[in-house]
């Protein structure tokens, strides 16, 4: 293992200088993207505590509970944990108590694909598993440059496919641009008709979508056969030619490892699109 | 009632908020024995280090503690401030949000957590102040609203607080769609409950709580005299008009402390005095420290329950309180009519 010394003295995701005095042997952690994140570098047996929401991987739903948005206080002091890891969801005012009460707690920021590798690295150094960290990233890095090869030899390159992601097929809220999801469906060779509706996570009107036609419709819940519901919308071609997919939320609703992961398999589906047609 | 029955009332209740306050810091996500809560304070005080005492420690001192005594503080501050409107308007109906004070701290939180404000690095500091000059400023347009050259009128002081709410509603709701990053946030906060709050909230509540409890309780013959008509009032030489926007500010204080530091938290300033009002009776030398005391008892209550009964997860206080305020009021109702036919 690769020596990090301690103390550390660090700037966090929320610009917060933090001392991390000696290598931090209870954690909790506050979001599930930032359980998946401690347990790919190799942090997991030293996490203490999770949300309900962590599920991923199965050794982390197991652990003790703090809540979910709202957690409970007195579960997280109770276990004395020596860093309480967040991301940028966490609500500002959860942060300042829980630093009032004498918790060191570090915030990432895994906004965008570099915020995500940025994580890990941070994750990695005050952990004291920067090795890991630094595997992993490589990793990704590696993947990621494959992948932008394949996506600019191929057809999606000068024409991307048109997609539309929705978090569920009623009331169609979805990721605009500047979103790592935006992120991940650009860098797969799509072209998010979202991005163009202003907000971070615009709900779309059915009427747009109709009027935009996208080739593939992504859902993070639900399946085609609620889309055929719709009698306007059986008229898309993505649903007419069968061309929905469901993703795992688990994956592609947390900014991790695994996201990046998932950025081929996309590159595959657009590329299997492109070619049916 | 005889005095000595009131006083009677009196004592149990001090006596009842000191178990519940002894229970509520003793039990929830640890348990704690009153010995071990008593060792942990014993070496506080002997000049240890809360922070390298443990999880226990942190749970007592950061968060139980704090957080009971903030508790007791509201429910009194709600009661009291309830006894004194209900005086004021001659109305059993009116409670400490009647003259706008919930809308304008509603309002005032909502600003600070839907566009991420903070005051000197801290939002917690800028939720708590905002929302305490958002209840004081709008409670004063309701007054200055309401203030006519012959004083203070009661209808328009209804019928103002009604509006200006209504309107602070709907800025409340713009407000909350505009900086939807916070949303769910702002919801949680407008609920109203005590989840993590304590030293922090202290500093506000403990000042505000004292000044109006102490104003209250020194204008208690003269809250006796808004009881008659105004013109016997003044005929026993009380200035009608000042008693009246004095009771206003001093209320008006009290619940804005409360709401700002513990969200909306109803019916504790309308059923808690009105119970206590059927007990002691009007006369507030006693129906001040009566619904004071038993204010503080019911919230702690509320709260206790509102953290155990589905563990870990938290409550909403303010539900707990309706739930079974609401039926509690009704009850009080029946009674009260049966007790008259």
């Amino acid at each position: 293992m690769q020596a990090v010394p301690f103390p550390q003295l660090i700037v966090d995701g929320a610009k917060n200088v933090l001392e991390i005095k000696e290598q931090p042997m209870r954690l909790i952690s506050l979001s599930p993207g930032v359980t998946e994140l401690l347990f790919a570098i190799g942090a997991g047996e030293r996490v203490v505590a999770v949300t309900t929401w962590c599920n991923y991987p199965l050794e982390a739903s197991k652990l003790e509970k703090v809540g979910d948005m709202n957690i409970n206080f007195e579960v997280v002091a109770k276990l004395a944990p020596d860093l309480v890891v967040a991301d940028n969801t966490l609500q500002q005012t959860t942060a300042e108590r829980l630093t009032n009460l004498g918790l060191t707690v570090l915030q990432v920021k895994p906004a965008n694909i570099a915020g995500i590798l940025d994580s890990i690295e941070l994750l990695g150094r005050v952990t004291g598993c920067l090795d890991q960290a630094q595997d992993l990233v490589g990793e990704l890095t590696m993947l990621l440059s494959a992948n932008r090869r394949k996506v600019e030899n191929s057809s999606l390159a000068k024409n991307p496919v048109s997609v539309v992601v929705l978090f569920d097929p009623e009331e169609f809220y979805s990721a605009g641009s500047g979103t790592y999801i935006d992120e991940v469906i650009t860098r797969a060779g799509g072209a998010n008709l979202a991005a163009s509706v202003p907000g971070a996570w615009p709900k779309l009107s059915v009427e747009y979508v109709l009027a935009k036609d996208p080739e593939i419709i992504l859902l993070t819940y639900g399946d085609r056969t609620d889309l055929t519901k719709n009698p306007y919308l059986r008229q898309l071609s993505a649903v007419k030619a069968g061309r929905v997919y469901t993703l795992d939320p688990d994956i592609y609703n947390r900014p991790t490892d695994r996201l990046i992961k998932g950025i081929p398999p996309l590159t595959e589906l657009f590329l299997q699109a492109r070619e049916a047609r | 009632m005889q005095p000595p029955k009131k006083n009677g009332v009196l004592v149990l209740g001090l006596i009842l908020l000191a178990l519940v306050m002894l229970l509520a810091v003793g039990v929830g996500s640890v348990n704690m024995a009153p010995a071990e809560i008593i060792s942990i304070i014993r070496s506080v005080v002997q000049g240890a280090d809360p922070e390298h005492l443990g999880g226990q420690a942190m749970v007592l001192l950061g968060l139980r503690l704090p957080r009971v005594i903030l508790a007791a503080l509201v429910g009194a501050a709600l009661a009291g401030s309830g006894v004194a409107f209900q005086a004021l308007f001659q109305n059993p109906l009116a409670d400490p949000y009647i003259v706008g004070v919930s809308a304008g701290a509603g309002l005032g939180a909502t600003v600070v957590i839907g566009f991420g404000l903070a005051i000197l690095g801290s939002q917690v500091l800028a939720v708590n102040l905002s929302a305490f000059v958002g209840a004081l400023a709008i409670s004063y347009l309701v007054y200055r609203i309401a203030y006519q050259r012959r004083g203070v009128s009661n209808l328009l002081l209804l019928l103002a607080g009604m509006a200006v709410s209504a309107f602070l509603s709907a800025v409340i709701s713009l407000v909350m769609v505009l900086g939807s990053r916070n949303l769910a946030e702002t919801v949680y906060w407008l609920m109203g409950g005590f989840t993590g709050r304590g030293w922090s909230e202290l500093w506000l509540a403990v000042p505000c709580v004292t000044v109006g409890l102490a104003g209250l309780w020194l204008l208690r013959r003269e809250l006796n005299m808004l009881l008659l008509p105004e013109d016997d009032a003044r005929s026993l030489g009380v200035d009608v008009g000042r008693v009246k926007v004095m009771v206003l500010g001093y209320a008006s204080l009290m619940a804005a402390a409360g709401v700002s530091v513990s969200g909306l938290i109803g019916f504790v300033g309308l059923v808690v005095p009105h119970g206590a009002r059927m007990v002691v009776g009007p006369d507030h030398r006693y129906l001040i420290p009566t619904s004071v005391i038993y204010g503080a008892v019911v919230m702690v209550l509320a709260d206790l329950l509102a953290r155990t009964a589905v563990a870990p997860l938290e409550l909403p206080v303010g539900a707990i309180t309706a739930l079974f305020g609401a039926p509690f009021f009704l009850y009080l109702l029946i009674k009260a009519k049966s007790g008259r036919m």
